[in-house]
């Protein structure tokens, strides 16, 4: 029985003006996700210098201060301009479908969001067109570095730009928030809300908590830089320590940010193409609200070589939050255990999530420990740690959520056999990139380093990351390929490619403005699956 | 880049200083964990994708959930957790300890771009620049309290052979002790980024024995000017 | 007490729990305030929604029910298309960079965020009283 048959066409295709002022959640998504596109390729082709810079010892290919500002926009875009925005994007567009809503609750609100987001990593980008250059004191800006010692406006730049977008993502975690609170369909209690919209009503409460230190230390910077404040320089009472106090309790909630959004799109994929219900969802909440509590309080494990914390609090913190995120894993297997499994390109996507992460998870646990931390710190184990969780987890959900969500929101499926040759191209690639990093940390090559100098199995480690880092890019270039000749040559999706359990497969592809015709009954997390297999009991 | 690369001792990592064997047994323990946990995850993960293929159109049984498997898991997870805890923890404590009568007393200075080593009781001031790191001269076997700061920006002292970093920060003296059990020279950096430089801002630590030592303390007394290349000042703030 | 308020009620809990351990512990400040803040801004949610308890209750949190009983009701009143969300965050552009480069662009910024704040709370009348 299909709902969607009789449902209304999506509107008339808009102009500039129409895509300006809209204030609809599925056109403001598709804006979000475009752009973090954008910047995603930009962001991409700065590490891709910073690797072209690295390939060789004691050969730099680019100026210190052109290094130092690749480094900074790069972490800083990726961080805040893709992976986060990404998972906000996405929620934009499927939330209000998957609650059975209409749209979000506040689409004005919503609309400025998105056109913060955007001026705001314009104008943090733009230091780039300045005198002096971009920022160039790290995506972390260290005071007195950030103050002090970087005079130009480029650091002013990025401070109000990440105003700006500090600013869209409150408005954003407020919006999915009240829409979840207040325009669930009938029958949608909050036990039976999809797992996805579970962990960004959770990611959203961290932002509301995370996001405010993080605009009131950058407001603490600029008052330091241009309006004669000592907050952060010691010379005159200041402290450069509470500064990383400031930015690690934002900073490390901000990381959850960037991953549960990714761990709940992960969940909706796998229990689909393994045609089981996810094993847990009990479990899975409850690890999820575990997540985003331990999430502030383990803030100055990043700060264990300073000396100057409690390390023992933190370190006993962070080796307790590898708990609830190891107990996903159970859910994760003991949804494909025993199902049906078939590989799609989104599914291949989901399971190298799980072999990436994993990695990513367990280095974790390693750099929990002050004394291995204290050997590991700034250098690139650090580095291969976060982009393992980062890049081969966070990133590879993107695309498995990208390849899943797309034909809901186009109409049109991505070619599955150029999506097969992107996922290996990457898989190879991310883990040629970034697996000899924990090598050349342990060697003690450190963080930041414009070049290296020649000791033993430096440079080949370096070389043989700099390749993967072009087999990755390679991956890219056919994922925007496939993006291009599935557009060009469109094959029609219809509402419901993939057999979905959610109620986004119960309308259109795309859906129509205000989503739903009928909204079929709802007595579990799976309400399209219980409509085309009633009496499956479970 | 760093000339002293090619003189440097090739220790294994660990074995330079008590510290560093300590740190080198809480890796290995955490790494026997990691490859455990992490080696059982993908065996059944690549079970689960080899063993459950779709076959047909029948639904499989649509389990929700194993309420003693979930229990389990948890409970083997922070008793892991719990574990690595403990032995980080008794770890942190002994590489924390300072001596109460150290062989030297050494105040290191993080400035940009190099280091200032000044020894304690009327001992020798020695200051580095990018072209010419400076020297950190300290016996073998014997505890050596280094108190560390910064006159600028952020730093991090950082010897990779001794598998130990420490902040040089603006406003803050922070302490530890370094007791080198293997006589040897060892490539030092800088591990926080700092500017410009931050990759040029290198320096060695030399361990000789006690007399070498005490004659190196001796000859730099007599001498009675601050040594080390930039002996007229240059580089330091 | 629904499920929303559990979750806001009991993170502030906890956040107060962790908030006194890490002082007893630490004897920082900057962590520990922030924590206590952290505890003070989700209760404030958690009052506040138990003070706008609504009356029935959402029909979202009743479990038999379906969405076809309520066919035909009024969902909720959502604005489309408005030109003010992209005038007010080109005017907190603008409006910012002034801070940076002088005085008449942060004011040449106001004014934009002057007239979109303007044009939205007249269009979010109109709406209402539609």
């Amino acid at each position: 029985m299909s709902t969607a048959a009789t449902l209304a066409a999506p509107g008339p295709r808009l102009g500039l003006l129409g895509w300006l002022t809209t204030t609809n959640h599925k056109q403001i998504g598709v804006l979000y996700m475009a752009t973090t596109l954008g910047f995603f390729v930009v962001a991409g082709v700065m590490a891709l210098l910073i690797r072209a810079d690295l390939t060789v010892p004691n050969h730099p290919i680019v100026e210190r201060q052109t290094y130092a500002e690749l480094f900074t926009l790069h972490g800083t875009g990726m961080i805040f301009l893709v992976i986060a925005p990404f998972g906000l994007g996405l929620a934009n567009y499927i939330l209000p479908l998957q609650i059975g809503a209409p749209d979000m609750a506040y689409p004005r609100l919503n609309a400025l969001s998105y056109w913060l987001f955007l001026l705001g990593g314009l104008v943090l980008m733009s230091g780039l067109l300045t005198r002096d250059g971009a920022a160039a004191a790290g995506w972390v800006a260290y005071a007195p570095l950030s103050t002090t010692g970087s005079p130009g406006s480029g650091m002013d730049l990025w401070i109000v730009g990440l105003l700006m977008v500090s600013a869209s993502s409150i408005m954003t975690a407020i919006n999915l928030i009240a829409t979840t609170l207040l325009y669930r369909a009938p029958g949608m209690i909050m036990w039976r809300i999809p797992v996805f919209c579970w962990d960004m009503v959770v990611t959203s409460l961290i932002i509301l908590m995370a996001f405010p230190p993080l605009a009131a230390t950058l407001a603490m910077l600029l008052i330091d830089r241009r309006l004669g404040g000592h907050a952060f320089d010691p010379s005159q009472g200041g402290s450069a320590v509470v500064y990383q106090h400031l930015f690690w309790f934002f900073g490390h909630p901000e990381v959850y940010v960037m991953v549960l959004p990714y761990f709940g799109m992960i969940t909706e994929i796998i229990p689909v193409f393994s045609r089981k219900p996810v094993f847990g969802y009990t479990a899975f909440v409850l690890t999820t609200l575990a997540i985003a509590g331990l999430s502030m309080t383990v803030w100055a494990h990043h700060m264990f070589t300073t000396g100057a914390v409690v390390n023992p609090f933190f370190s006993a913190m962070s080796l307790l939050i590898a708990v609830p995120t190891g107990i996903k894993y159970v859910n994760w297997i003991g949804t494909m255990w025993g199902g049906a499994i078939v590989f799609p390109t989104a599914m291949l996507f989901a399971v190298g999530f799980l072999l990436n992460f994993l990695i990513g998870g367990v280095t974790g646990v390693m750099i929990a420990s002050p004394p291995i931390d204290f050997w590991a710190e700034d250098t690139y184990f650090i580095v291969a740690h976060m982009h393992y969780v980062l890049g081969g987890g966070s990133l590879f959900a993107l695309f498995a959520a990208v390849y899943y969500w797309f034909p809901k929101i186009t109409g049109v499926m991505l070619r599955d056999g150029w999506g097969r040759l992107q996922f290996w191209l990457m898989f190879v690639g991310f883990n040629a990139t970034f697996w000899p990093m924990h090598m050349l940390g342990l060697w003690g090559m450190q963080r930041r380093v414009v070049t290296y100098p020649a000791l033993p199995g430096w440079g080949t480690a370096n070389l043989i990351a700099s390749l993967g880092s072009a087999v990755l890019a390679a991956g890219v270039l056919v994922f925007l390929w496939n993006l291009w000749v599935s557009l060009r040559l469109p094959v029609p999706a219809g509402p419901d490619p993939w057999g979905g359990y959610t109620l986004e497969w119960a309308t259109t592809s795309p859906p129509p403005e205000f989503n739903f015709e009928t909204i079929p009954p709802i007595r579990s997390e799976r309400p399209v699956f219980d409509l085309h297999h009633p009496g499956a009991a479970s | 880049m760093s000339g002293a690369a090619a003189e440097c001792t090739g220790a294994m990592p660990g074995e330079a200083t008590l510290q560093a064997a300590d740190i080198q047994h809480v890796w290995n323990v955490f790494l026997l964990a990691a490859i455990g946990v992490a080696g059982v995850v993908y065996v059944l993960i690549f079970w689960c994708i080899l063993r459950y293929r779709r076959r047909g159109d029948g639904l499989p049984p649509q389990f929700r959930h194993h309420t003693v498997v979930e229990t389990v898991c948890t409970a083997l997870a922070v008793l892991i957790v719990a574990g690595l805890f403990a032995l980080s923890y008794a770890s942190e404590v002994r590489i924390e300890r300072l001596d109460r009568r150290p062989a030297a007393t050494v105040r290191v200075t993080g400035f940009d771009w190099s280091w200032r080593f000044e020894y304690a009781g009327g001992g020798p001031t020695v200051t580095g620049t990018p072209d010419h790191p400076p020297v950190l001269v300290v016996p073998v076997g014997r505890p050596v309290h280094i108190d560390i700061t910064s006159a600028d920006v952020d730093h991090a002292f950082f010897v990779p052979a001794f598998l130990f970093k420490r902040d040089a920060i603006s406003g803050l003296v922070s302490a530890f002790d370094l007791v080198v059990t293997r006589p040897g020279v060892y490539r030092g950096e800088c591990a926080e980024f700092c500017g410009l430089d931050h990759a040029a801002m290198n320096f060695t630590v030399s361990a000789v024995t006690p007399q070498a030592y005490d004659q190196w303390l001796r000859e730099r007394r007599t001498a009675g000017q601050p040594q080390g290349p930039a002996a007229s000042g240059a580089g330091s703030p | 007490m629904n499920t929303t308020q559990s979750v806001l009620l009991g993170s502030a809990v906890f956040a107060l729990a962790v908030g006194a351990i890490y002082w007893f512990v630490s004897y920082e400040s900057a962590g520990t305030l922030m924590l206590l803040a952290m505890a003070a801004g989700l209760a404030m949610a958690a009052a506040y929604l138990a003070a706008v308890r609504r009356q029935p209750p959402v029909p979202a949190d009743r479990s038999g029910i379906s969405p076809a009983d309520a066919a035909g009701e009024p969902v909720g009143v959502f604005a489309s298309h408005s030109a003010w969300p992209v005038v007010l965050a080109l005017g907190c552009a603008v409006g910012l960079t002034g801070l940076i480069y002088g005085w008449w662009l942060a004011l040449l910024g106001a004014g934009g965020v002057t007239l979109a704040l303007v044009g939205l709370v007249r269009d979010d009348r109109a709406t209402r009283s539609r």
